[in-house]
């Protein structure tokens, strides 16, 4: 059920491409392992994690094409996004060295005991259980871009704005994480990992297992981020990057698309994939530093252009009451957003933005309660009036 | 710094491991020379830091309690240009708080106008001032390798001209490229460095050296002033307490880098 | 006729006699100069203070040449002698004459620090009573720093003939310090501490803490009470000084900025390379400083005058060249703008690393633009003088330029309505490239300041580039005044959070507060009113 509507939707290029990556997932390990040195086929140990890491930023440049692609905002903070995930799985390896370290202190990694730190800070605790880091790897991140595009975006920050504004996330992250203070190892990074999971970081064995998570986590992020950009959301989602304002008027609020989805780029798209692919990359090159935060990294991923938003009057004059509302009720607006998802299923879509696929159109007055903003009613918006919004 | 009488140090750093642990092994020294440690600052930056103007006048200040101060720079790479432009336009001279820089080197000061830098120093290994005629060769080798009669030598090229030596040395001595083989070979072995003596390999991978201080000379060049026998390099530094059992020997059958000798295990502290 | 013979005899014999005592005078002193070659620096400095007790006339030369590094000795020890006017040649140090059977192992006599100091303490006695004033000053200052009790004689007899006010002060003020040193009555010594407290700056507080150690008893209140009000005016001082250091940082940050608040601000382009303007800047001062220094070395100290347009133009086309072979296909499209120009700053900065290559390169700050002086207790450093005024001239003359100018009335009515002027007749296409080349230029003339306090290394450009983006779009995009207004606010910003939180949190607090900012007035301080801010 689930695998159908995970394939159903997807082209045909998409499942190419899926099968291609599992392939190497499964024949690289193997001909790294089993064909012995000096044959043609065999993939010398070094090649393993390289390969690994380019996978990884495959995963951080799906990340990116969702989010420049699809929603056209062009995130400079997906490089941090990246970071975190990769230092939330660092921090489980660091703490996975335990006594093997220099000063082989149980507790502290390293760099604490020498820079004479007595204790664990508290944001270290949890982080000796994989599947708390794993957890995190996803939250962290995850939870920092939707705080960030939440109130981004309900400030209405858009475009080159928010791209500069990420910049200097971005920036103060790389700022922060350089501080020795900090408790991250500062310009060092998070080095010396020794295990993962029980298993020596250097073995072939662990290497070719990690390409081969590596690859089986870029498989699935695509055939997800593949079944997402064709949902209903998906659509939405295009129709906001095409023309922000037309996607506002039939009653979608869009704020909360826009946060939603910078928390599921965060989430879905971003960090689940940043993160799992820093930790995987991280596997592969043993080493964090904070200058992956740098901006030079997430500027290779997207290709596709966000376009102009339109502008539009109305969208302004209602500006105030919808704000205001969005203020207030969260709650109702993220349900609203849901049903007004939901009711555009019923709806076929038609081709309105300019310069990308469909919008989704909602029917005029439909016997369903249609979520609008309430301050739309009563603009001469010309779409009638329609009740307000009632979870 | 004893011949100056120097009573008061500031530390300053760039934030990452090297200066750290200097500053962390000077501390500790200081204090064990009786140094008070209210009168010792230490301060760190971070890498590529360009604007100067408070932790210079910060510098100034603590220089003005009344005792001699001195500046121990750990500062790295490009902080070093406007941290010496802003000394230099601020009218501290190096007579009156001069400035110790453990990672400045005649390649940083060749993007630098050195007039008003007279007087600071500098240490290291080998500056390319060594009167030696080792050092005049390589020089010369060096100037037309770049096609550049300008172009400096400094001391971590020395390195590598050692490093190199050794290895070429030990693989002979080994009949193979092979790592473990070298390593093994590695010890002891003797190349001539361009200071005019000769570097040992020794058996925690440190290597003896002369240590030169030099002072900045009007054309970026320094002027040695003070010049140590062979030093052999210590892995740990006596003057931490965490430190002071740990010896490293990489010969077999110990190999082994964080030795105790109170404990007599491999592995650091030891619990 | 007798007479006569009698008279020249007499003469000739003064004459001998004279140059017989010259002779054993300098005779007597040679051994004193030869003890310079000779043993470690303890010894050289005594070496220094002996040949200054002597009086020779020739002392101050001789130490000048010491401290000028032109003394030669062998190493072994043994005679000294001086550089020759040609290479390679030695003169003899006492009279100048070529020195014969020089020996081969010379080597040029080493200074250290102390015995620096020792020259210069040296030198300062000899110079007091100089007639040139510049140098009766810095003796002045010298033997106030080194407060020898030894030089109180000396002073005393300067202070009695010592007409300008500025060197007497000094005067007076080693003066006092030296008297604190010595076993002065109280009341010399209280008149002393007022004196030294009535300067009120850093180095007087220096002193007094100093001298507070071997005070007598009864004029310990006295010096506590002095340190404590010159600590209190200190501390308003530091108040001002924070906000000069803020400004300035400003000035830096309105400099890298204004270039970005044309190209970003007024056409839109998210340019990356702008920060490589910035660096093309630097680099052009550097090669324009060679040339001059080639050509015309007496001109060097004034290479920057040429500097500044040669930057502003070679930049300027540079920016021509780009906007019409890359960014003109872009328009409309901020997002492939910005990773284009992101692209073409890699080129440029791998472009200079070829050509200069990866080292820093030396740009001498002229005589006008190095050190230091003091207003009240304010230390203002020349060079960030100068930049202060720099930055607020190109403002001002940016200002009136597109203001008052038709180029001016033509870019704004390009960015605010293409179609419109382009209508009215103006070739939209050229000024959106001289629109481009102008904020180019006047990032290149950027690069000219900042050369000036910064390294000229391929990546200056990054270090500035985040900071001008966060600058243009907290003023308000499209804002000249923003521009200014939102580089002084964060350059001050900056200076006072740095002595509490640190440079690196103090940053890292002030992007924090961008982002805030931003969220609250997504358009910035000055935001644009009217149709384009929908664009």
């Amino acid at each position: 059920m689930i695998t159908q509507m995970l394939f159903s939707r997807h082209e045909k290029k998409t499942l190419w491409a899926v099968f291609l990556i599992l392939l190497a997932a499964a024949l690289v390990p193997l001909a790294n392992l089993l064909i012995p040195e000096g044959s043609a086929f065999h993939v010398p140990g070094y090649l393993v994690p390289l390969l690994g890491k380019y996978l990884c930023y495959a995963l951080l440049a799906l990340a990116l094409d969702l989010v420049w692609g699809y929603c056209g905002i062009l995130s400079l903070g997906h490089g941090a996004f990246f970071a975190l995930g990769g230092y939330a799985m660092g921090m489980y390896l660091m703490r996975q060295i335990g006594d093997q370290g220099v000063y082989a202190n149980p507790l502290l990694p390293d760099f604490m005991v020498f820079l004479n730190w007595q204790e664990l800070p508290w944001y270290w605790y949890g982080f000796n259980h994989f599947a708390f880091a794993a957890l995190m790897v996803v939250l962290v991140p995850g939870l920092l871009a939707f705080v960030f595009g939440w109130f981004a975006f309900r400030s209405r920050v858009t475009g080159v704005y928010l791209s500069i504004i990420t910049q200097a996330m971005t920036y103060a992250l790389l700022l922060a994480f350089f501080r020795n203070e900090m408790g991250f190892g500062g310009n060092n990074g998070l080095t010396d990992f020794k295990e993962i999971l029980g298993f020596n970081v250097q073995a072939g064995g662990t290497r070719a297992a990690l390409f081969a998570a590596t690859a089986i986590a870029l498989a699935l992020a695509l055939v997800l981020s593949s079944a997402i950009v064709r949902s209903k959301y998906g659509k939405v989602l295009v129709g906001v990057r095409d023309a922000e304002s037309r996607t506002l008027i039939p009653g979608l609020p869009r704020r909360e698309h826009e946060a939603v989805h910078l928390h599921r780029f965060g989430d879905d798209g971003g960090c689940r994939r940043c993160a799992l692919c820093a930790a995987g990359r991280h596997h592969q090159s043993r080493r964090i530093r904070a200058g992956k935060l740098d901006r030079s990294r997430h500027l290779d991923g997207g290709r596709r252009a966000r376009h102009a938003d339109r502008t539009d009057h109305r969208r302004r004059a209602g500006q105030f009451r919808q704000e205001h509302l969005y203020r207030r009720f969260p709650g109702i607006l993220a349900v609203c957003a849901w049903r007004a998802v939901r009711r555009n299923d019923a709806v076929p879509t038609q081709g309105r933005g300019r310069h990308g696929p469909a919008v989704p159109r909602p029917a005029q007055g439909a016997e369903e309660g249609r979520c609008r903003g309430a301050s739309l009613s009563g603009q001469g918006s010309g779409q009638g009036r329609e009740p307000a919004c009632n979870p | 710094m004893e011949t100056e009488g120097v009573e008061r140090f500031v530390l300053e750093g760039t934030d990452y491991v090297y200066p750290r642990t200097t500053n962390k092994i000077l501390e500790a020294y200081l204090i064990a020379k009786g140094i008070p440690k209210e009168d010792i600052l230490i301060n760190y930056t971070p890498f590529g830091f360009s604007d100067w103007q408070t932790e210079v006048a910060k510098i100034k200040e603590f220089g003005s309690a009344g005792k001699k101060t001195a500046v121990v720079s750990t500062i790295n790479g490009d902080a070093n240009v406007p941290f010496y432009k802003e000394l230099g336009n601020k009218g501290i001279k190096a007579t009156d708080i001069p400035v110790v820089a453990f990672s400045v080197g005649e390649e940083e000061l060749a993007g630098l106008d050195t007039k008003p830098l007279v007087g600071h120093l500098a240490a290291w290994n080998y500056f390319q001032s060594v009167d030696a005629p080792a050092n005049a060769e390589f020089i010369k080798q060096w100037h037309a390798f770049t096609k550049n009669d300008k172009r400096v030598t400094n001391d971590p090229m020395e390195a590598a001209y050692i490093g190199f030596s050794a290895w070429v040395k030990a693989v002979e001595a080994a009949g193979t490229t092979d790592t473990d083989a070298v390593l093994d070979t590695i010890i002891g072995t003797s190349v001539p460095n361009l200071s005019g003596g000769y570097s040992t390999v020794m058996p925690n991978h440190h290597i003896t050296k002369p240590v030169l201080i030099g002072e900045i000379q009007e054309d970026g060049q320094f002027e040695i002033v003070q010049q140590t026998p062979q030093v052999v390099g210590d892995e740990w530094s006596d003057f931490l307490p965490d430190s002071k059992d740990l010896i490293s020997d990489w010969r077999k059958p110990m190999s082994c880098g964080n030795f105790n000798v109170a404990t007599g295990k491999c592995g650091g502290k030891g619990s | 006729m007798y007479r006569a013979i009698q008279t020249f005899l007499v003469a000739l014999c003064l004459l001998v006699s004279c140059l017989a005592t010259g002779l054993r005078a300098q005779e007597d002193i040679r051994p004193l100069v030869d003890a310079l070659g000779a043993g470690g620096f303890p010894q050289k400095i005594e070496a220094v203070k002996a040949l200054a007790a002597s009086g020779d006339p020739k002392v101050a030369e001789i130490l000048q040449n010491l401290s000028d590094g032109k003394l030669y000795a062998p190493k072994t020890g043994g005679p000294v002698y001086l550089e020759g006017p040609t290479d390679g040649g030695y003169v003899d140090v006492l009279t100048g004459a070529s020195a014969a059977d020089v020996p081969g192992n010379l080597a040029k006599i080493r200074l250290n620090n102390g015995l620096r100091g020792a020259i210069g303490a040296a030198l300062s006695q000899l110079t007091l009573l100089s007639p040139d004033r510049a140098a009766r000053l810095t003796a002045s200052q010298d033997l106030l720093k080194d407060a020898n009790p030894d030089n109180l004689d000396l002073l005393n007899s300067a202070l009695a003939q010592e007409k300008d006010a500025e060197v007497k002060a000094t005067m007076e003020a080693a003066r006092a310090v030296i008297l604190l040193k010595t076993d002065a009555s109280a009341e010399d010594k209280k008149a002393a501490i007022d004196m030294i407290a009535a300067r009120g700056n850093r180095d007087a507080l220096t002193i007094l803490t100093a001298a507070m150690e071997n005070a007598p008893e009864d004029l310990k209140p006295a010096i506590e009470q002095n340190i404590a009000s010159i600590k209190t005016s200190l501390a308003a001082w530091d108040v001002a000084q924070n906000v000069w250091y803020g400004l300035s940082l400003g000035s830096v940050l309105l400099l890298a900025a204004i270039g970005l608040a044309i190209t970003f601000g007024v056409m839109g382009i998210i340019n990356m390379a702008h920060g490589e303007m910035v660096m093309l800047g630097a680099y052009t001062t550097y090669v324009v400083q060679q040339t001059v220094a080639a050509v015309a070395p007496g001109m060097a100290d004034y290479s920057l005058a040429f500097a500044v347009p040669a930057a502003f133009l070679f930049t300027g086309l540079v920016g021509v060249g780009i906007e019409r072979s890359v960014i003109r296909w872009l328009y409309g499209r901020p997002l492939e703008t910005l990773l284009a120009t992101w692209g073409i700053s890699l080129i440029l900065q791998q472009a200079i690393r070829t050509i200069f290559g990866p080292t820093n390169r030396q740009v001498d700050n002229p005589s006008w633009m190095s050190g230091v002086f003091e207003v009240g207790g304010l230390a203002i450093t020349y060079n960030r003088m100068w930049i202060i005024v720099f930055s607020l001239g190109v403002f001002v003359a940016l200002l009136l330029l597109l203001k008052r100018s038709k180029f001016g009335l033509q870019m704004r009515a390009v960015t605010q309505n293409r179609r419109m002027a382009s209508s009215m007749g103006i070739r939209t296409p050229w000024v959106d490239a001289l629109t481009f080349g102008l904020g180019s230029g006047i990032a290149g003339m950027a690069g000219v300041a900042l050369s000036q306090i910064d390294n000229v290394s391929p990546n200056l450009g990054q270090n500035y580039i985040i900071d001008s983006f966060m600058v243009v779009v907290f003023g308000g995009v499209g804002n000249l005044w923003g521009t200014l207004v939102g580089a002084l606010t964060l350059g001050i910003a900056n200076k006072f959070l740095e002595p509490y939180a640190g440079a690196v949190l103090g940053k890292i607090l002030i992007l924090i507060f961008i982002i805030l900012f931003i969220q609250r007035r997504p358009r910035g301080l000055f935001a644009l009113k009217g149709r384009a801010v929908e664009q």
